[in-house]
């Protein structure tokens, strides 16, 4: 039996996102979708890989950001995977610019930039839920 | 080595290797990565030598320099590079290449082609303007241009 939490937690940043867009939100919705797409990544590797325990991911983010280590993590697993690999590095660097500018600078994030989030986390999630058969 | 200096010889090679494909570099300072721009977007969605040419070089980018990121995209994305810090192969695009691949036996023999400088007597055409013009032998070549009168036959 799988532990679903990390993987229900990304559903629930997932909602959420969608919920904020259409009320206008697009700044917090960008902050669910970053979340989102980190968090079905360390479902990835403690749950449905097990590449790493817990215990091993905290000694590997030692000097590293978490969500950094997991990027990483999961872009060495993928790294093989053609199509799955091209979308990853592409999705993930628009993902991680518009939370960046969204937590971290002074600038509004539009709707558009909402939208776009949504789409590039979609783009992720499906080719991760793809490649690892979630 | 610095990461530009690292995507500047590989992009050198990719472009040799791949002269239809337009290649542009740049840097976003807002999400701190390395973006470089394939172009046409068919050759990036399509041409799985192009993927298997590039992404080595993202692989060894991420092992050398672990603290940066790259990102290979095409012009369809929403990232853009504002400010281009290098290009390849911007002017020729695949278009041109075939067109010129495909018809350039046929400019080498039009540009050969060498025509009569003669023009036969007796024939007769309509012109715009609905009058027949007949036109005598004439030759016009540099030498022997004969001063001759086109006369209308009506």
């Amino acid at each position: 039996m799988l532990n679903e939490e990390f993987k229900e937690k990304s559903i629930f940043n997932e909602m959420a996102a969608k919920l904020l867009i259409t009320q206008g939100n697009p700044g917090p919705t960008v902050h669910c979708v970053y979340y989102s797409c980190i968090q079905l990544m360390l479902y990835i590797i403690f749950d449905k890989k097990k590449i790493y325990t817990e215990l091993q991911f905290k000694e590997h983010t030692r000097g590293n950001g978490t969500h950094k280590t997991a990027i990483e993590t999961i872009r060495k697993e993928i790294k093989y995977s053609g199509t799955v690999f091209k979308s990853f590095q592409r999705e993930i660097v628009i993902i991680k610019k518009l939370r960046e500018k969204s937590d971290y600078h002074r600038a509004i994030i539009t709707p558009s930039e909402g939208y776009e989030a949504i789409r590039s986390g979609t783009a992720l999630k499906s080719s991760l839920k793809l490649e690892f058969k979630i | 080595m610095t990461p530009q200096n690292f995507i500047e010889i590989k992009l050198s090679a990719l472009a040799k290797q791949f002269p239809h494909v337009c290649i542009r570099y740049g840097y976003d300072e807002i999400g701190q990565a390395h973006i470089v721009e394939l172009t046409p977007a068919n050759e990036y969605y399509s041409n799985i030598e192009l993927d298997n040419s590039w992404m080595p070089i993202s692989w060894e980018f991420y092992d050398l320099f672990e603290n940066e990121d790259l990102t290979f995209i095409t012009d369809d994305s929403w990232l853009k590079i504002e400010n281009v810090i290098l290009e390849f192969n911007l002017i020729k695009s695949l278009d041109e290449c075939i067109i010129s691949d495909l018809f350039a036996p046929i400019m080498q023999n039009f540009i050969a082609y060498s025509f009569s400088t003669k023009i036969p007597a007796g024939q007769i055409m309509k012109n715009s303007i609905g009058k027949f013009l007949s036109y005598p032998l004439q030759d016009m070549s540099e030498e022997g241009i004969v001063e001759s009168s086109y006369s209308i036959a009506a």
